[in-house]
C-alpha cells in the first residue's frame, strides 16, 4: 500500500516537473537521450531511498534535482573516461559559439552549491520564487547565490583562457 | 578573455536558448520509470567489488597484525576457569574444587586465602583441581565426592596433600608432594 502511494507521489512529480528535469540535465550533458537516461536514473536512486524520504513534495523535487545534477556530472566524468570511445555530442549551437564549450567548462568547476545554482536559477525558465523553492533557498539568498555564481564563472573562464 | 558584462549575460542566454527535442513524452517517460520501479534494483557490483577489496585488505592487515604481535604467556584454562570460581565464591571459607570439571563446594577450616591453585591427577581417569591455603583443612559432602582433604606446608616450597575421598563410589586415600603456587602433578606424585 506504501509502494501505491509512493508511486502515486512520483508519477505526480514526473507529470509536473519532468520538463525541469530534462532542461537541467540536456544543458550538462548536452544531449536529449542522454538527458533521459540521467532523469531516469535520477528518479531510480530517489525511489530506492523513499522510505527515508518524509519531506514534502516540493522538497522530494528540490532533492532529485540535486541528483539530477550530480548524475549529469557523473555521465560527462565517464565520458571523459571513456575518451575516444564515445563521441561528444556537440548541439549546433554550440558548434555556432566556440564560447559555449568554455562556458560548460567554467560551470562544471565551479563548487556544487553554485553549479546548481547556475542550472536551474540561470538557466532553467524559472521565475527566483520557483527556483528557490526547488533549491531550498528564499530569493533573496538566490540573488546573492545567482551574482557569486556569474562572477566565477567569468573568473574561472579567464583564468581557463590564460593557462 | 576578457568579456564585458553584456557580452557574459548574452553568453549565459545564449547557452539558455539552447533547444533539445525529447523522443519519448512524458507518458511514456513516466511508464518507464514505473515499470522499472517494479524491478528488484539492480545490484551494485561497483560497491560489492569495493567492498570485497575492503575485505581482502583488512583480513591481510589482521593476518599481518597477528602474526607480528609477540606471543603472550599461556595460561592454563584450568587456572583461568578456578580464578573466576574462586571469584564467585568469594567468601575464605567456602572450598572449590574440580573433579573432572564439575564443580565442588566443600567446607573450609583456614583462615588463609586460597592462594594455590592445584591440579593432580590423582587415579585413571580422575583429576582434581583445588584451591587451598598452606595450611587447610578441606571437608566435602556432595552427592558425587564425599571425604577429606587435608593441606599441610612441608617446607617454604611444598604442600602435602593428604587426599581421602569417595569419588562415584571409588575411595581414593593418598598422600602427594606439590608445589606451592600453580602447579599440576601427575598422578605418582612428581612434578610436570
Amino acid at each position: 500500500v506504501q509502494d501505491a502511494i509512493y508511486k502515486n507521489i512520483f508519477a505526480e512529480l514526473i507529470r509536473s516537473r519532468l520538463p525541469l528535469f530534462r532542461s537541467v540535465a540536456v544543458k550538462i550533458v548536452n544531449s536529449s537521450a542522454d538527458a533521459d537516461d540521467v532523469v531516469q536514473n535520477a528518479l531510480l536512486r530517489a525511489w530506492n531511498k523513499r522510505r527515508s524520504f518524509s519531506g514534502r513534495r516540493e522538497a522530494l523535487s528540490a532533492w532529485v534535482v540535486k541528483i539530477v545534477v550530480s548524475e549529469s556530472y557523473n555521465l560527462l566524468r565517464k565520458r571523459e573516461r571513456e575518451g575516444n570511445k564515445l563521441q561528444r555530442i556537440v548541439p549546433v549551437e554550440q558548434r555556432e559559439n566556440p564560447l559555449l564549450p568554455e562556458l560548460d567548462k567554467a560551470i562544471a568547476q565551479l563548487p556544487e552549491l553554485y553549479r546548481e545554482t547556475v542550472h536551474v536559477a540561470i538557466l532553467c525558465d524559472l521565475s527566483i520564487e520557483d527556483a528557490g523553492r526547488v533549491l531550498g533557498c528564499s530569493a533573496n539568498t538566490l540573488y546573492q547565490r545567482i551574482h557569486k555564481a556569474k562572477s566565477m564563472i567569468r573568473e574561472i573562464m579567464r583564468r581557463n583562457a590564460n593557462e | 578573455m576578457q568579456m564585458n558584462n553584456e557580452q557574459f549575460e548574452k553568453l549565459l542566454q545564449n547557452k539558455k536558448d539552447q533547444s533539445f527535442h525529447f523522443e519519448k513524452s512524458e507518458e511514456e517517460f513516466l511508464a518507464e520509470f514505473l515499470a522499472a520501479t517494479d524491478r528488484p534494483a539492480a545490484c551494485d557490483f561497483r560497491f560489492l567489488r569495493r567492498a570485497a577489496l575492503f575485505a581482502v585488505a583488512a583480513g591481510a592487515a589482521i593476518f599481518i597484525w597477528f602474526s607480528m604481535k609477540p606471543e603472550e604467556p599461556v595460561v592454563s584454562p584450568e587456572v583461568d576457569l578456578m580464578t573466576e570460581t574462586l571469584r564467585l565464591f568469594a567468601g575464605d571459607d567456602v572450598a572449590v574444587l574440580f573433579v573432572d570439571n564439575d564443580l565442588v563446594i566443600g567446607e573450609r577450616t583456614s583462615d588463609e586465602h586460597p592462594e594455590n591453585l592445584l591440579k593432580v591427577s590423582l587415579d585413571e581417569n580422575i583429576e582434581l583441581k583445588i584451591a587451598c591455603a598452606n595450611n587447610d583443612s578441606i571437608s566435602i559432602n556432595s552427592s558425587n565426592v564425599y571425604g577429606n582433604v587435608i593441606v599441610s606446608q612441608s617446607d617454604s616450597q611444598t604442600l602435602v596433600l593428604d587426599i581421602d575421598l569417595l569419588i562415584q563410589g571409588r575411595h581414593i586415600n593418598t598422600k602427594i608432594p606439590v608445589e606451592r603456587g600453580v602447579t599440576k602433578v601427575e598422578k605418582n606424585g612428581l612434578h610436570s
